[in-house]
């Protein structure tokens, strides 16, 4: 990772770029790992869901709905 | 009739950042836009990153509610959770750095109120054909005086700028 942040002072209109501290790097990586963990989850959520609708349809079909019934049953 | 004048605007150089700061912002415009072209060096995906004001660390202090759309259909959402500390997951689609550049866009009406501060985040992300939509709200009532964009997982690439604009309506 590029370790800086460039600072914009809009009042004077100086422009710097300034190498994060230690305790900016930790935040930064905390931040990322933090999302790390609710992606993961998320995505964890949507393929379970993904799952069980396919699940559902299958179910479904095995009732003996066509594909045009088991798709209107969703909108 | 309102004007749109832009206070500042920098340009990521070679070396990249990870984080763009705007400081000392003027309290004398009635809005504030933050409009950003650019990319990350996320290889042909993308990444995320988080908008804070004030410097203001407290997470309460954000909540939001963001949908990624692609097409008619809805991709994702990021919704109030554990995305950072002290700001949050917003509109952060950029795209990689093999790909065309992908832009955002933040506007913030009454930046410089005492009340709480609604406000929206726009943004696109090219190489995905991803739409992501935010409404959101700063629960603070001081006025906005500094803007910290930071690139959580990968960093903004080179000739990525990042515009500040000032509304007039007066």
């Amino acid at each position: 990772m590029t370790d800086t942040k460039i600072v914009v002072n809009c009042e004077t209109g100086e422009t710097t770029v300034v190498t994060l501290t230690s305790e900016e790097m930790a935040q930064r990586e905390a931040d990322a790992a933090a999302f790390a963990v609710e992606e993961a989850a998320r995505l964890a959520a949507e393929e379970a869901a993904k799952a069980a609708k396919e699940s559902a349809q299958a179910k479904l079909a095995a009732l003996g709905l066509t594909a045009d019934e088991i798709a209107a049953l969703s909108k | 009739m309102s004007n749109m004048i832009p206070i500042q605007t920098v340009t990521v150089g070679s070396s990249g950042a990870s984080r763009i700061d705007f400081t000392n912002i003027p309290q004398n415009y009635t809005d504030l836009r933050l409009v950003i072209s650019g990319r990350q060096n996320a290889g042909s995906g993308f990444g995320y990153s988080t908008l804070s004001f004030n410097n203001d660390a407290t997470t309460t202090n954000t909540t939001f509610r963001n949908m990624v759309t692609e097409g008619s259909s809805t991709v994702a959402t990021y919704n109030q959770g554990a995305y950072g500390t002290g700001g949050e997951i917003n509109a952060a689609g950029l795209p990689g750095a093999t790909s065309t550049f992908g832009h955002m866009e933040v506007y913030i009406p009454n930046y410089s109120s005492y009340n709480i501060k609604p406000y929206s985040i726009n943004s696109a992300t090219p190489n995905l054909y991803w739409w992501w939509q935010g409404s959101h709200l700063y629960n603070s009532t001081r006025p906005i005086t500094a803007i910290k964009y930071t690139n959580i997982n990968y960093n903004l690439t080179q000739h990525t700028t990042a515009t500040l604009y000032g509304i007039r309506k007066y």
